[in-house]
C-alpha cells in the first residue's frame, strides 16, 4: 500500500529520557515506575490469567456439568453465586472464569497464527525477495482489502464443517481462530516485511554475508532477534483485538459451541439485561478489563521496546 | 506520480478478480447450497434438485463462476438466489446510501472526538489529563460495540419510555429525521474508532515532538501553539490519515452490527443475510464493492500524503 | 336465510366429544369460556340418525355451529356482532375503526406465493389473500370467509358455495374458476417443486376440482379424507387470481396487485419492510362469524418492519412503538410489570423440542428406551424451562380435539431412571459387540453420540443439557455440534447414505408453537414413514433393518387409518393407540419437556386479537388475521 520513500528520520530518543533496551539492563521496578499504565496492565493480565486457569479451585462449578444447573434461575449476586446465576440457573462466576479460558485461548491462538505466522512469512518474503516476495505481498494486499468482519463471517460459515478437531482446539474454536487470523495475518505481514527489509539493508547483515554466513543463519540468528521486540508489541496489541473480534462474530452468527466471553455477552444476557444485568455486566467487565489491560500493556511495551513504532501500530 | 496512480488503478480490477474467485470458492465449499437456504426448514428439503435447477446451482462450480463473471463484465450483477430473485443491483442500490451515510458520519464524529483528545494527550503527556483521556479512549476500544448499542437501545426506554429507533426514513425524504436515526449507530461506531484515532494522533505527535526540526522551530522562538499546530500536527497527520482511511474498512464491518441493532436496511445486513443463505451473487457484489471502496480510499490517502508531506514521492 | 344455517340444523346431531375438548385440560385455563361453550350441547347427540356425509362434515366442523347458537357463551362472537351493529356510532369502549397495526419480522420475505412456503411472508399470505374458511383451533370452530357454505355430499365429494360479489384488488371478480384453480394448484406445484410446506402426498387424495356453476366448486377425491376443511383455511389455499398466476407459470412469487382479494392491499414492500393498506373494495360479511366484521376489518393499515435484532423489537414494544412482539420467555414477563404500553398474555404452549434418532443406529428399541430413561426431566424443567414445563405427547396438547393423554398418563413414560437406562444401554451395546464390523457404521453410537443442533442459544442450551444428562447416566460420551440453519437442514435431510452424519438431531425450542388442528400433517408427521420419519430419521419402509420396517409399517398403517376415519371418536381412538405405541417404543424421536405456558407480548391498545390462536394460526411476523381486532386509541 504505502511505502515512505525516505525512511522517516529516527528521533534522538535517548536525549528525551527514553531508554533503548539494549543499552540498559531491564529493571522491572524502574519500568513500572516509568510506565505506571503498563504496570497496571501487567497486574490485570496476571489476575485474568490466574482466574481463567485457576478456575477449578476458585469455588466454581464447571458449566459443562449437570451440577451447573442450580435450579435457581436469574438469581442475583450472593455469597453462594458471587456473580449471580443466568437464565438456566448456571453460576455466572464460573461461566466467566471458564469463558476466560476460551477467550484467552482464541486470542492466543489467533496471534500465534496471525502475528507470529505473519512475521515468519515476512521473514521469508523479505529475505528471499523476488517472486516469493511479490506473490506474498499481493496476497496480503488482497486479504487486507476484504472488509474484515465480513470476511470472517464468510470464512466462519464456509469452513464451519470442514475443519478437523485439533488437540485442545475443537473445530468450533479452530474456525473462529482461522477466520480472525486471516484478518490479522496480512497486516502483521506488511508491518514486519518493512522491518525485515530495513534490517536486511543494515550493516550487520552485510558483514555477516561477507563472513560467509548462510541465508538461513542470517535470517534466524541475526534478523529474527532484531525484530522480536516489534513482534511482541504487535502480539500484545493484536490479542485484545482478536478477543473483541471473536465476541462480535459470536454476536452476529451465534457462538456455536464456544462458550467464550463473547458468547456470554450475546445471547440471553442481552435478552435479560433489564431483569438480570449481572449476566451481562460480569462477563462484559471481564472482557473489557482484559482488552484494556493488554492495550495499556502493549502501549507501554511499544514505548519501551521500540518507540519508532509510534504512529504505526 | 501519475504512473504510480495508473499502476494502482490497473491493479484494482485484477485484485477484485482474484477476490471474487476466492470468495466464490469459499461459498462453494460450504456444505449445502443456496437451494437449501431457499427452502429453509426441515419440511422444505424435498426435491432440492428442482430448486437447484431453477437457481442454476446444478451446473459445475466453474460454469457458475464464469457465467457470473461474464455477466458482470457486461454490467449485469445478476439476480439474488433468494426468491423473489430481485436483481442484485437493485438490492445494493436500495441500501448502499444508508451504509455510506453511517460510514461518513462515523468518520466525522470519530475525527471530531479523536483528534483533540489525541492532541491534548500528546501535549500534556504523562499528566493526569493524559492518563484520564487515554484511559477513556482505551475503554472505548475495550467495550464491544454491540454492547454499547444494546445499552442505548435498552436504557432510554426504561428511563424515559423513549426509543432511539424510529421507522427508517431516508435522507432524501426527510434529512432531519434521517440524521436523528443515523446519529446513534454512527456515534457508537465512532466511540470505538475515535479511540484508535486518538491513540495514533497521540503517539505520532509524540514522535514528531522529539524531532530535530521541531526543536529548531522552538529554537527559532515560535510560539508553542504554532509549533504544535503547524509543525507537529501537520507532520503527524500522515499516520492519522492512514488510520482514518483504514478504519473505513473496520467501520464498514461495524456497520453490520449497527445496522442489525438499529434496524437500518444497509449493506452490512444484506451481507450478513446473504452469507448465511449462500446467496453468492449478492455476497460477491457486496464484498467486492466494499473492497473497491477500500482500495480507492487507500489510494486517495496515499495521494494525500504527498500534499501533507512533500518529501513523499511516488 | 343463510345456507350455513341449514348446515347447523343438519349438524345438530353431530358428535362433539366433551372428552376431546377437555383433554390436556391445561388449555382450559386460557380459553375456557370458549371451549366449554363448544361442548354445550353434546348431550343431545343423535348420531344414529345422521347420514355418513353429515357425520363427516360434522366432525370436521367441530364446535362451530353449536357455538353459533350458544349466544351466552360465544362471548367473542357476540362482542363482534354487537360491535358491527354499533360500528357507526363508535361508542366509547367498543371497537373503533382506523389506526395502523405495527408488527415486525427479522428478515425480508423470500417470495410471496401463498402456496409455497417462504419465510417472512405471513402478513401477505394472511391479509392480502382471503380463504374459504378460517379455522380457530382453540375453539374448534370454522368461520366462513369466501365460502358461505359447504357440503360433504359423500365421503369423496365436497361442494363449496361461494360468497357473491367478491373482487380481486384490481377490480376483477373472484369467480368459481379462480377458486377451483386455487384448490387444484398446490398439489400440482408440490409435485413439481417438491419442496413446500406440505408434502405432495398430503394432497394426493385430490382428484378433479371443478367449478360447477358461478358460485359452486366441487372437489372430487380419490379416497375419503377426514381433514379436508382445515387445510382449506391455511395459507396455501389462499384464493388466487387464476389469470395473473398462470401468467407466471402457475406461481405467484412476484406479487402483482390483483392476485389476491383479501382485506388489505400490499402497498409497499422494500428493505425496510412491508406496508398494507385497507382494500376499499373488500366484500362484506353479512352476519359475520367470529373474527369477522360485516364491513371489513377495523384496522386501516398494517406496517411490518424488518428488525433483525429481537432485543431491539422488545425495546420498541416497551416504548409503545410496536403492537405485537410474539413469544416471550417466562422469565422475561416480570420485566413488563410496570409498563403500561404492554399487556402480557399467557396461553398454553404447543412448542416442541425433540431429539430425533437416526433409525439406522438407534434400531435397537433398548437404546431408544435408554435415552428416554437417562434424561433428567426434573432438572430440565427446573433449569431450561425455568420451572414452567410439562411433558409433551406425540400429538401436541394444544390440539385438544385429538389429545386424550394427560400429564399423568405421560408421566408413566417420562421417568428418569439412570440405573435402568444404563442397563438397557449396556445390553444393547453388548449385542452390538457381537455383530462385528459389517454393522460398524450403525453401531458406533455405543462409543460416542453426536447431538446435532442449530446455532441458537435456546437450542444449544437444550442440547447441552441433554448431552450432560445422557452422558452421565449412560456412561457413553454424548457431545453437541451445531451449525447454521441451512447447514443443519442439509445434515438432517441428507439421504445419500442410510446413516446420518449425526446420531441425534435436536430440533425445536419447545417454546410457543402451535398446531393447525390436523394431527396427521402436523405433529404426527414426525413419526410418519412418509414424512419426517423418512426424510430425517430413517424410520421408513426402505430401511435395511427388519425391526425398523416392522415399526414403520405399524405406524404407517395407523396414520393412514386415522386419515380416512370420519368418526371423531373412532379417529381419536386410533390416534391415542398410535401415540401409546410411539411412546412405548420411543419411536423416531424422543420428545423433551416443553414450556407449559407461552407468553405473548402485545401493546395494550390492541383488542380482540385472538390470543389463543396466535400461535396456532402460525401468525408469522406477528400478524394474525382477525378482522375484528381493533386498536383502542384509533
Amino acid at each position: 500500500m504505502t511505502e515512505r520513500s525516505p525512511a522517516a528520520p529516527l528521533p534522538d530518543l535517548q536525549d528525551q529520557g527514553y531508554a533503548m533496551p539494549e543499552q540498559e539492563r531491564f529493571n522491572p521496578f524502574r519500568w513500572a515506575l516509568r510506565e505506571p499504565m503498563g504496570a497496571l496492565g501487567v497486574v490485570l493480565i496476571v489476575l485474568v490469567v490466574f482466574g481463567s486457569f485457576g478456575a477449578p479451585i476458585l469455588k466454581t462449578t464447571n458449566p459443562r456439568s449437570l451440577a451447573a444447573y442450580s435450579g435457581d434461575n436469574l438469581a442475583g449476586p450472593s455469597s453462594e453465586h458471587f456473580f449471580g446465576t443466568d437464565r438456566d440457573g448456571k453460576d455466572v462466576w464460573s461461566s466467566v472464569l471458564y469463558g476466560g479460558r476460551i477467550s484467552l485461548k482464541i486470542g492466543i491462538a489467533t496471534v500465534i497464527v496471525g502475528t507470529i505466522g505473519g512475521t515468519m512469512l515476512a521473514l521469508i518474503a523479505g529475505f528471499l525477495g523476488g517472486v516469493v516476495d511479490f506473490v506474498f505481498s499481493r496476497i496480503a494486499d488482497i486479504l487486507i482489502a476484504f472488509p474484515a468482519i465480513l470476511f470472517a463471517l464468510t470464512l466462519r460459515t464456509a469452513l464451519g464443517e470442514d475443519l478437523p478437531d485439533l488437540p485442545g482446539l475443537p473445530r468450533a474454536e479452530f474456525v473462529v481462530v482461522l477466520a480472525i487470523s486471516l484478518i490479522f495475518l496480512p497486516a502483521a505481514f506488511r508491518i514486519m516485511r518493512g522491518t525485515v527489509l530495513e534490517q536486511r539493508a543494515a550493516q550487520y547483515v552485510e558483514s555477516a554475508t561477507v563472513v560467509g554466513a548462510s541465508q538461513l543463519r542470517i535470517m534466524l540468528r541475526h534478523i529474527l532477534p532484531n525484530i522480536t521486540g516489534l513482534m511482541i508489541v504487535l502480539t500484545s496489541i493484536s490479542l485484545p483485538a482478536a478477543i473483541l473480534t471473536e465476541s462480535t462474530l459470536a454476536f452476529l452468527l451465534g457462538a456455536g459451541d464456544t462458550p467464550s466471553w463473547g458468547a456470554e455477552l450475546s445471547g440471553d444476557s442481552r435478552t435479560f439485561f433489564v431483569r438480570a444485568p449481572w449476566i451481562a455486566i460480569f462477563p462484559g467487565a471481564a472482557l473489557a478489563v482484559t482488552v484494556f489491560a493488554f492495550n495499556i500493556f502493549g502501549d507501554s511495551l511499544r514505548d519501551t521496546l521500540d518507540p519508532r513504532l509510534r504512529g504505526r501500530i | 506520480m501519475r504512473n504510480y496512480i495508473i499502476r494502482r488503478l490497473v491493479a484494482m480490477p485484477l485484485m477484485l478478480l482474484v477476490m471474487s474467485f476466492v470468495l466464490f470458492l469459499l461459498l462453494w465449499i460450504k456444505p449445502g447450497d443456496a437451494a437449501f437456504a431457499v427452502v429453509a426448514g426441515i419440511e422444505e428439503a424435498r426435491n432440492l434438485d428442482v430448486w437447484r435447477e431453477e437457481l442454476g446451482l446444478d451446473r459445475p462450480w466453474y460454469v457458475q463462476y464464469f457465467d457470473w463473471l461474464g455477466n458482470v463484465f457486461q454490467g449485469d450483477l445478476g439476480d439474488s438466489l433468494r426468491p423473489p430473485r430481485n436483481p442484485v443491483a437493485d438490492k445494493v442500490q436500495e441500501r448502499i446510501g444508508n451504509t455510506i451515510e453511517i460510514g461518513l458520519l462515523t468518520i466525522a464524529i470519530s475525527a471530531i472526538i479523536g483528534l483533540p483528545i489525541g492532541i491534548i494527550s500528546a501535549i500534556r503527556r504523562n499528566t493526569l489529563s493524559d492518563y484520564t483521556l487515554r484511559t477513556a479512549t482505551i475503554v472505548g476500544i475495550s467495550v464491544p460495540n454491540f454492547w454499547t448499542g444494546t445499552l442505548i437501545i435498552i436504557f432510554p426506554v426504561i428511563w424515559w419510555g423513549w426509543n432511539p429507533i424510529q421507522p427508517y426514513t431516508s435522507f432524501t425524504e426527510d434529512p432531519l429525521t434521517n440524521l436523528s436515526i443515523v446519529i446513534f449507530p454512527a456515534a457508537i461506531l465512532a466511540y470505538g474508532s475515535a479511540a484508535y484515532t486518538a491513540r495514533i494522533v497521540r503517539s505520532s505527535m509524540l514522535e514528531v515532538f522529539f524531532s530535530d526540526y521541531v526543536r529548531t522551530a522552538r529554537a527559532k522562538g515560535l510560539r508553542e501553539r504554532v509549533v504544535v499546530m503547524r509543525h507537529v500536527f501537520r507532520t503527524s497527520l500522515i499516520p492519522v490519515l492512514t488510520v482514518i482511511g483504514l478504519q473505513l474498512g473496520a467501520i464498514l464491518g461495524g456497520a453490520v452490527v449497527a445496522e442489525s441493532i438499529f434496524a437500518i436496511p444497509g449493506m452490512g445486513l444484506l451481507m450478513l443475510e446473504s452469507v448465511q443463505t449462500e446467496d453468492y451473487p449478492v455476497v460477491l457484489t457486496v464484498v467486492l464493492l466494499f473492497a473497491l471502496m477500500f482500495m480507492i480510499i487507500t489510494l486517495a490517502v496515499d495521494v494525500l500524503y504527498t500534499t501533507v508531506d512533500p518529501r513523499i514521492r511516488y | 336465510m343463510r345456507e350455513r344455517e341449514n348446515y347447523w340444523l343438519r349438524l345438530r346431531g353431530r358428535k362433539v366429544s366433551r372428552r376431546g375438548f377437555l383433554a390436556g385440560s391445561g388449555v382450559a385455563a386460557a380459553g375456557s369460556a370458549a371451549i366449554l361453550a363448544g361442548c354445550g350441547d353434546d348431550d343431545d347427540d343423535d348420531d344414529s340418525a345422521a347420514p355418513a356425509a353429515t357425520q363427516a362434515a360434522a366432525t370436521q366442523a367441530a364446535a362451530q355451529e353449536a357455538e353459533a347458537t350458544e349466544a351466552a357463551a360465544a362471548e367473542a362472537e357476540a362482542e363482534a356482532t354487537q360491535a358491527a351493529a354499533a360500528a357507526a356510532e363508535e361508542p366509547a369502549g367498543g371497537p373503533r375503526r382506523g389506526g395502523t397495526y405495527r408488527a415486525w419480522k427479522t428478515q425480508e420475505d423470500q417470495g410471496l406465493d401463498p402456496a409455497i412456503y417462504h419465510s417472512g411472508n405471513g402478513e401477505v399470505t394472511q391479509q392480502v389473500y382471503n380463504h374459504l374458511l378460517d379455522f380457530q383451533v382453540s375453539k374448534g370452530i370454522f368461520s366462513l370467509d369466501a365460502a358461505v357454505g359447504y357440503e360433504q355430499v359423500d365421503s369423496t365429494t365436497l361442494v363449496w358455495n361461494l360468497r357473491e360479489g367478491m373482487q380481486f384488488h384490481n377490480g376483477e371478480p373472484v369467480t368459481s374458476e379462480d377458486v377451483a384453480y386455487t384448490i387444484a394448484r398446490p398439489p400440482v406445484l408440490y409435485a413439481e417443486l417438491g419442496s413446500t410446506h406440505q408434502p405432495a402426498s398430503n394432497f394426493r387424495y385430490l382428484d378433479l376440482i371443478e367449478a360447477i356453476d358461478d358460485t359452486h366448486v366441487q372437489e372430487n377425491w380419490e379416497e375419503p379424507r377426514a381433514d379436508a376443511l382445515i387445510p382449506r383455511s391455511r395459507q396455501y389455499f389462499a384464493i388466487v387470481n387464476k389469470k395473473l398466476v398462470e401468467a407466471q407459470d402457475g406461481k405467484a412469487q412476484e406479487h402483482v396487485t390483483g392476485m389476491g382479494a383479501g382485506p388489505y392491499i400490499l402497498s409497499e414492500r422494500n428493505a425496510e419492510g412491508t406496508h398494507l393498506t385497507r382494500n376499499p373494495n373488500y366484500y362484506s360479511h353479512p352476519n359475520p362469524d367470529d373474527g369477522f366484521v360485516e364491513d371489513g376489518p377495523y384496522i386501516d393499515e398494517i406496517d411490518v418492519r424488518i428488525i433483525p435484532d429481537p432485543v431491539t423489537a422488545k425495546a420498541l414494544l416497551q416504548s409503545g412503538d410496536l403492537d405485537a412482539y410474539g413469544s416471550l420467555d417466562s422469565l422475561e414477563v416480570e420485566e413488563f410489570d410496570d409498563i403500561e404500553e404492554v399487556s402480557i398474555e399467557g396461553a398454553p404452549a404447543g412448542g416442541w423440542s425433540v431429539l430425533g434418532f437416526d433409525g439406522g443406529k438407534f434400531r435397537d428399541p433398548r437404546a431408544r428406551e435408554a435415552i428416554r430413561k437417562a434424561f433428567n426431566y426434573a432438572a430440565f424443567i427446573a433449569s431450561v424451562r425455568a420451572g414452567d414445563g410439562r411433558f409433551q405427547a406425540p400429538l401436541t396438547v394444544t390440539n385438544t380435539r385429538f389429545q386424550t393423554l394427560t400429564q399423568e398418563d405421560l408421566a408413566t413414560w417420562y421417568v428418569y431412571d439412570p440405573k435402568d437406562a444404563r442397563a438397557l444401554w449396556e445390553a444393547a451395546a453388548a449385542d452390538a459387540d457381537t455383530r462385528g464390523s459389517a454393522d460398524e457404521k450403525y453401531d458406533k453410537i455405543y462409543e460416542s453420540v453426536e447431538i446435532h443442533t442449530i446455532t441458537n442459544p435456546t437450542m444449544q442450551t437444550i442440547s447441552d443439557f441433554a448431552a450432560l444428562s445422557l452422558s452421565e447416566a449412560l456412561g457413553t460420551e454424548f457431545f453437541v455440534t451445531s451449525a447454521d440453519g441451512t447447514t443443519w437442514v442439509n445434515a438432517a435431510t441428507d439421504r445419500t447414505d442410510d446413516v446420518k452424519s449425526w446420531d441425534l438431531l435436536q430440533s425445536g425450542t419447545g417454546i410457543g408453537g402451535g398446531t393447525d388442528g390436523t394431527p396427521g400433517t402436523n405433529y404426527l408427521s414426525w413419526f410418519d414413514p412418509l414424512q419426517y420419519a423418512l426424510n430425517a430419521f430413517n424410520f421408513h419402509y426402505e430401511t435395511p433393518h427388519p425391526e425398523v420396517l416392522e415399526g414403520a409399517t405399524i405406524v404407517g398403517d395407523m396414520m393412514a387409518a386415522q386419515n380416512v376415519e370420519f368418526d371423531h371418536e373412532a379417529r381419536v381412538q386410533i390416534i391415542t393407540d398410535l401415540q401409546r405405541w410411539i411412546l412405548d417404543n420411543t419411536w423416531s424421536i424422543f420428545i423433551m419437556p416443553m414450556a407449559a405456558t407461552a407468553f405473548l407480548g402485545v401493546s395494550s391498545r390492541l383488542r380482540d386479537y385472538g390470543k389463543d390462536d396466535w400461535f396456532n394460526s402460525y401468525s408469522w411476523n406477528n400478524v394474525h388475521r382477525r378482522e375484528s381486532a381493533w386498536l383502542d386509541d384509533a
